[in-house]
């Protein structure tokens, strides 16, 4: 079934609906959470999370725009709650977290904890994903412009940090 | 897309993270059938304690959480054991104060204290002593700790300097009168059009003496201070409202100099209103800019004066561009404010238990030569620890027998004879029983059982 199809399909649709949508997203949207949060075990639950609140809220998914941006956009901020959350409880004295496992080299989760979460989504969806401004507009709903300017600085800055090590 | 060479550099490294894929779908579903999604942590952080830090620090509604004393057996029972049974009450304008317990280490002293309205509901969980003192010792902070939703009690923890010289001595604890029922306000949107701003017409301003006004704050405020006199707005030259928001409301806008100002009078009839305003971008984060903000009032003539009716916040904009930014508030309301008198008296005793360590670990400017952890948190003594130092980036965290990893993030420090210290103090006691070692920094210090 093709993407346009399964936009109307699955906010009508169920479980195999639901399926269609994970077997189509889910790797994809789960790289994006992974290179968010520097953490596969805080991915893995922010792509069901994002899932989940899809599935809850299809009916109110616009067929006019896109069901891919429609995602990502709920993946973006599930992923930027997850961190706030974080950083709240590391603020009140809470037991430290222990570390998992994040399937990233030291070197390069240093690079990438050098940006900010949104320039680090930024950066991924445009340099890795290949995403257009207009379909980057819709997932963070910012302009164009704004956008273009935000993404140089932060691939001028991750390249650079990068070309150090 | 043609990538360019950074973005191919950015794709080489990124393509080395592997993200093993799993049944994503099998997960999906079984949340949705069970109709629950809670976010599951890192394993090993016990729900308890999250729960009880989380009061410490945000005072939130207590509905659900035990009483004081069955919040300390949670944490370890051997723990309420440590602290030094004391009663003293007083009660006043129907309300009752108690000091239900206190500790000192020999640096600190930490004295939990109750207050409980008999008649009406003034105290809750947002509960903050305004007028308070302490005799015989120098107190350094107070904070709600606990509140009871199901008897109306609230616990504060009141921390205390003073060291050896605490032991045996009879203290006093008194209250005249404190703040509750504030409402919070974050992430206000003011709706203001900063462009507005930028293309209005001249900007009326009048002079303030810097040396005649109650405070300030920013990175901008000491330098605004040396030039002795500065132009701010024309006091109330507008009645903006903020939506929601009945207690202040900008009174004036414009650019002196090159900086943005942004003028607000606080009107509301609580005591202590308070807040601030700041930039955001288009994504919502904020923007960090140099600022400074300044309180004043005016007289009939309209020339400045002391006081703090007004309130400007001025912002250095030089590298933003307003085209996309956005003002929002941080703003408080205290509903409530009560006066009466409430004075306790109680005798402070020694905690014993107490482990040491010679060390030497260097820091930037600084050498820890000895650490101690006592109930009350950790205490590192040093030299060379200059009064500007900043201990931003000092990550102190203790490791406890059975796994558990606490972290402190309260730090003040100060002299005895001729030491520096640092005090890493803990919302709750510790059971120094249960404490193999600490690490700041990386650097490990265990204790020699």
């Amino acid at each position: 079934m093709g993407d346009n199809n399964l936009d109307s399909y699955f906010t009508t649709g169920g479980d195999d609906e639901l399926k269609q949508v994970i077997s189509l997203y889910g790797q994809p949207l789960l790289r994006y959470c992974h290179n968010i949060l520097c953490d596969y075990a805080e991915a893995q639950d922010a792509v069901q999370i994002t899932f989940i609140k899809a599935y809850r809220k299809r009916m109110s998914f616009k067929k006019d725009t896109s069901l891919s941006a429609w995602l990502y956009r709920i993946a973006y901020t599930t992923c930027i709650d997850i961190l706030r959350k974080k950083k709240l409880l590391f603020f009140i004295s809470s037991v430290k977290s222990r570390e998992g496992d994040s399937y990233i080299s030291e070197e390069l989760k240093d690079a990438l904890l050098s940006l900010s979460p949104v320039d680090r989504a930024l950066v991924f969806s445009r340099a890795i994903d290949e995403k257009s401004y207009a379909e980057l507009e819709q997932i963070y709903q910012v302009s164009a412009t704004t956008l273009r300017k935000r993404y140089e600085r932060a691939k001028i800055k991750l390249a650079g940090m990068l070309l150090d090590r | 897309m043609k990538p360019d060479s950074d973005e191919k550099k950015i794709k080489n490294a990124i393509n080395t993270i592997q993200t093993p894929n799993y049944d994503i779908y099998n997960e999906v579903a079984n949340r949705i059938n069970t109709r629950k999604y809670k976010l599951d942590f890192k394993k090993g952080i016990l729900m308890s304690t999250i729960a009880l830090f989380c009061i410490i620090t945000i005072s939130v509604a207590a509905a659900t959480i035990p009483s004081f004393n069955k919040l300390l057996y949670i944490v370890s029972p051997e723990i309420a054991g440590l602290l030094q049974d004391v009663s003293s009450s007083s009660e006043n304008n129907g309300i009752r104060m108690e000091v239900v317990a206190a500790m000192n280490d020999n640096e600190m002293a930490v004295i939990y204290v109750t207050m409980q309205d008999l008649i009406d509901n003034r105290i809750d969980e947002t509960l903050d002593i305004y007028d308070f003192s302490l005799t015989g010792g120098r107190m350094f902070n107070s904070q709600i700790v606990h509140f009871d939703e199901e008897t109306g009690v609230a616990t504060l923890r009141i921390q205390v300097n003073g060291g050896k010289s605490l032991n045996g001595k009879i203290l006093g604890f008194n209250v005249d009168s404190f703040l509750s029922q504030k409402q919070r306000f974050e992430g206000v949107q003011t709706e203001i059009d900063l462009l507005d701003i930028k293309n209005a017409d001249r900007t009326e301003t009048i002079p303030l003496d810097m040396n005649n006004i109650p405070g300030g704050s920013g990175d901008l405020y000491m330098d605004l201070k040396l030039n002795g006199e500065i132009d701010i707005l024309k006091a109330d030259q507008m009645n903006l409202t903020i939506p929601g928001i009945d207690f202040m409301y900008i009174s004036n806008m414009g650019f002196i100099n090159g900086r943005l100002h942004i003028q607000t009078k606080w009107t509301g009839n609580g005591v202590d209103d308070h807040g601030y305003l700041y930039l955001v971008d288009a994504f919502g984060e904020r923007i960090d800019t140099r600022g400074a903000n300044i309180s004043f009032d005016v007289d009939m003539s309209g020339n400045t004066s002391y006081g703090n009716v007004f309130e400007e916040y001025i912002y250095d904009i030089s590298n933003i561009d307003l085209d996309e930014v956005s003002l929002l508030g941080y703003l408080v309301k205290n509903n409530n404010f009560t006066t009466g008198s409430w004075r306790t008296t109680f005798r402070m005793e020694s905690v014993v238990e107490e482990k040491q360590q010679d060390c030497m670990i260097n820091f930037n400017d600084w050498i820890a030569t000895k650490i101690s952890v006592s109930p009350i948190g950790i205490t590192i003594e040093g030299k060379d620890i200059g009064e500007d130092h900043s201990f931003n980036g000092t990550s102190i965290y203790i490791n406890m027998a059975d796994g558990e990893v606490y972290n402190f993030n309260s730090v003040i420090s100060y002299q005895e004879e001729d030491v520096s210290k640092l005090k890493y103090s803990s919302p709750l006691p510790l059971d120094v029983s249960k404490v193999e070692s600490v690490n700041i920094n990386g650097t490990i210090v265990s204790f020699n059982n």
